[in-house]
């Protein structure tokens, strides 16, 4: 579904990804971790191509990213911030509404009804007409999930999608991921939340300055990891 | 938006079009003068001040009925009726301009409709009686006037003697009567009517030196010249002008017409009478009503389309300063940097009497509306970058990432979010726009600081007149406090301000 293969990208003289490979295959939920500043939003913001890569390739669905395709794209690979980035001066429904109508050109009838069906997903029902403003932080993350859902994309992409939430908010966006997982969706998810990683996550990256330094199945990684700084994040994550 | 740029290129295209399309068979003949405190030339009736007067009145209008046009008066003040009529901005110009060879050198006249001379006030009390005796003393006259070059020329072979210069005659008799001044030199119906109902002052010796006032014209306006000429003698042959003067009390002493009673001088001395009680007072007030009304809405006008022409101008700036490439960005910072950086009144007076030289005539509302709303945009054009700089930089993100195009983001996610932070502060600059509207009077428009000025020179009363035009200004900005306030509001609860209260 995603495949990357040599993936380098500098700002000014760092190297912040220096040749990642990386494959998340259909239906797969990848977990992205790794000590702050190691490139994580970086390789994510590559996937979509919010940034372009100084050198190596990526391909979406067997279509290989490049700056004549890249905003098609974005449209297939729908991306969760850490600050959902809802667009407040808009109600909950035409944050759905917008990208479809003006990328698509979808009705508006077409697309209300995909915007429901999207927000039901999320169970954010009889939440179109509210003011972003006036959710909760948890409502407001489903709400921007199910604003990238309402695209139909074939794969989503989220980078620390609870990290701003208070603690007892964080389950109701995992729970959306984990039934997105159960449907079918291929998904990378940078985050810090370790037992949901361990329970959902098919496959564990993990990524220290900007090298993929150990991947494979979650229970594995996280239960033995093989490198010394696997070793050492996963340690920092527990203190 | 669109529906606004469309009013405002109309607007442009401006009162040309209204009077062409007018299916009116008689052409206008505009005149120009400077109403304020210009009796008895033209100036505002003190018991109805929304009814123009004077002697030159009703000699233009005389001209025009003769001419087969309908006379309609221009509003300029004095120091720019000759720039006027060089901008094209009205067909011809009176206020006791003076056939001078420096006049004569920048426009044509006709024949003298008028001739009179300098006249000298002093106080009643003061023995010295003539220019001579006040060698040694202080005299106030207008600036630029003959009075202004005769009291040069006197003064260079009087080494005590001192020039005082005015742009209001009612200031030099008001100094004159406080002492401030020992004389006043000015053309002598000036001093009949502003002195000479004084009897604290006294109009002495004998006349100063001829002058002879004629109509104003452009100088390649021969035919029309002709045809003036033609008008005015046969107005002296028949006895209309001789008319006209006596009714004004104008006529050389000793001359009279047979039926003819000073009847607007006595008007004159009778309504400028002071008024005494609380009555009288208001009565007179209430009569100025209309005229504030009409200042007002012409205030309204010009500050409404101007800020019409500053919001819609100002946004591309903004943009084309924050995303363009280089050269138009460099040219959108020169614009709003050459804006800033000059005067809004030396900008008006360029687009008014400037731009027609190089063959943009514009009308005066335009003019204005132009003037203040492009003056305008380079302000607003910063409260638009302060508002795009205030939406976080995830926004566009988010839009990039649902495959919005750049112009996309800015219009569909950025522009909106930017607009409602800068609306409370562009309401808040109508206000100033509002009162920075007065600045337009310069430009022939009578909006209410200039209503002000002839309300107040016509009856020497600054109180009462301010007072009503300062309450109609507050009335005027009163919605648009309110309206910031609201917007305020609402960008408070948008941001969750507010709604973290609950
Ligand atoms: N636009 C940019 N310009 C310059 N440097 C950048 C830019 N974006 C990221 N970086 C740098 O690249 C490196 C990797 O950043 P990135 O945000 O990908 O890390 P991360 O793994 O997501 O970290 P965190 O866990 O703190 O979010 C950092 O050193 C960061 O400072
Ligand atoms: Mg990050």
């Amino acid at each position: 579904m995603i495949r990357v293969r040599g993936l380098v990208k500098r700002f000014g003289g760092d190297i912040v990804l220096d040749g990642i490979d990386l494959d998340v295959p259909e239906g797969a939920l990848v977990a992205l971790i790794g000590p702050s500043g190691c490139g994580k939003s970086t390789l994510l913001r590559c996937l979509n191509g919010l940034e372009t890569p100084d050198s190596g390739e990526i391909e979406i669905d067997g279509e290989r990213l490049g700056p004549g395709n890249a905003a098609r794209l974005r449209g297939r690979v729908g991306m969760v911030f850490q600050s959902f980035n809802l667009f407040p001066h808009r109600s909950v429904l035409s944050n759905l509404t917008l990208a479809p109508r003006v990328v698509r050109h979808r009705s508006r009838e077409q697309a209300e009804a995909d915007a429901r069906l999207a927000l039901a997903r999320v169970g954010l029902s009889g939440f179109e007409s509210r003011a972003p403003a006036t959710l909760s932080g948890g409502q407001q993350q489903r709400a921007a999930i199910a604003r990238a859902l309402a695209m139909a994309p074939r794969a989503m992409l989220y980078d620390e999608p609870t990290s701003a939430l208070d603690p007892e908010r964080v389950g109701e966006v995992l729970a959306v991921m984990r039934d997105l997982d159960a449907g079918g969706m291929t998904q990378v998810v940078v985050t810090h939340e370790m037992r949901f990683v361990r329970e959902a996550a098919d496959t564990v990256v993990v990524l220290d300055h900007g090298r993929v330094v150990e991947s494979g199945p979650a229970a594995e990684v996280l239960a033995a990891p093989r490198d010394a700084r696997t070793r050492n994040f996963l340690g920092s994550m527990q203190a | 938006m669109r529906r606004l740029l469309a009013a405002l290129l109309l607007l442009a295209s401006g009162l040309q079009a209204a009077r062409a399309g007018e299916p009116v068979a008689q052409p206008t003949l505009r005149w120009a003068g400077d109403a304020r405190s210009g009796a008895p030339y033209e100036f505002h009736d003190p018991s109805d001040p929304s009814r123009l007067i004077g002697y030159e009145v009703e000699i233009a209008e005389e001209v025009a009925r003769r001419l087969h046009r309908r006379p309609e008066f221009v509003q300029n003040e004095f120091d720019g009726l000759i720039p006027g009529l060089q901008a094209g901005q009205y067909d011809i110009a009176m206020d006791g301009l003076e056939i001078t060879p420096e006049h004569e050198g920048a426009v044509a006249f006709s024949t003298p409709y008028y001739t009179t001379w300098e006249q000298l006030v002093v106080r009643r009390s003061d023995p010295r009686d003539s220019l001579a005796a006040l060698a040694h003393g202080r005299v106030g006259t207008l600036r630029g006037t003959t009075a202004n070059r005769i009291l040069e020329a006197f003064a260079a072979e009087h080494p005590g003697f001192d020039i005082r210069l005015y742009d209001e005659e009612f200031d030099a008799y008001t100094d004159l009567r406080h002492g401030r001044l020992d004389g006043v030199l000015l053309d002598a119906p000036i001093a009949r009517y502003y002195a000479g109902v004084d009897p604290a002052l006294a109009l002495v010796g004998p006349p100063v030196a001829p002058i002879s006032y004629g109509i104003a014209l452009r100088k390649t306006d021969t035919a029309l010249r002709n045809r003036i000429d033609e008008a005015l003698a046969a107005m002296r042959d028949d006895g209309t002008l001789a008319r006209i003067l006596a009714r004004w009390n104008l006529l050389p002493e000793g001359q009279s017409v047979p039926g003819v009673a000073p009847v607007m001088w006595q008007h004159w001395v009778a309504t400028t009478a002071p008024v005494s009680g609380w009555r009288a007072r208001l009565h007179r007030y209430a009569q100025f009503l209309p005229m504030i009304l009409r200042g007002a809405w012409m205030t309204l006008l010009v500050s409404v389309l101007g800020m019409a022409v500053a919001v819609v101008v100002g946004l591309p700036l903004a943009l084309l300063r924050r995303y363009a490439v280089a050269p138009f960005a460099a040219l959108a910072t020169a614009f709003i940097e050459l804006v800033r950086g000059t005067p809004l009144l030396v900008q008006i007076l360029f687009i008014f009497y400037g731009l027609p030289e190089l063959g943009i005539q514009l009308n005066p509302l335009a003019a204005g509306v132009i003037a203040l709303g492009l003056n305008y945009a380079a302000y607003e054009a910063e409260n638009y970058r302060a508002g795009l700089e205030a939406v976080p930089r995830g926004q566009a993100e988010a839009a990039a990432a649902l495959g919005l195009s750049p112009m996309q983001g800015l219009r569909y996610v950025v522009v909106p979010q930017a607009l409602r932070t800068v609306l409370p502060v562009m309401t808040n600059d109508f206000i100033s726009l509002l009162k920075d509207s007065s600045l337009v009077s310069v430009i022939t428009l009578t909006e209410l600081s200039q209503t002000y000025e002839q309300l107040s020179t016509t009856y020497f009363d600054y109180l009462g007149p301010g007072a009503m035009v300062a309450a109609a200004y507050l009335l005027l900005g009163l919605p648009f406090v309110r309206l910031a306030r609201f917007a305020e509001r609402r960008l408070a609860r948008q941001s969750g301000i507010v709604s973290a209260r609950h």
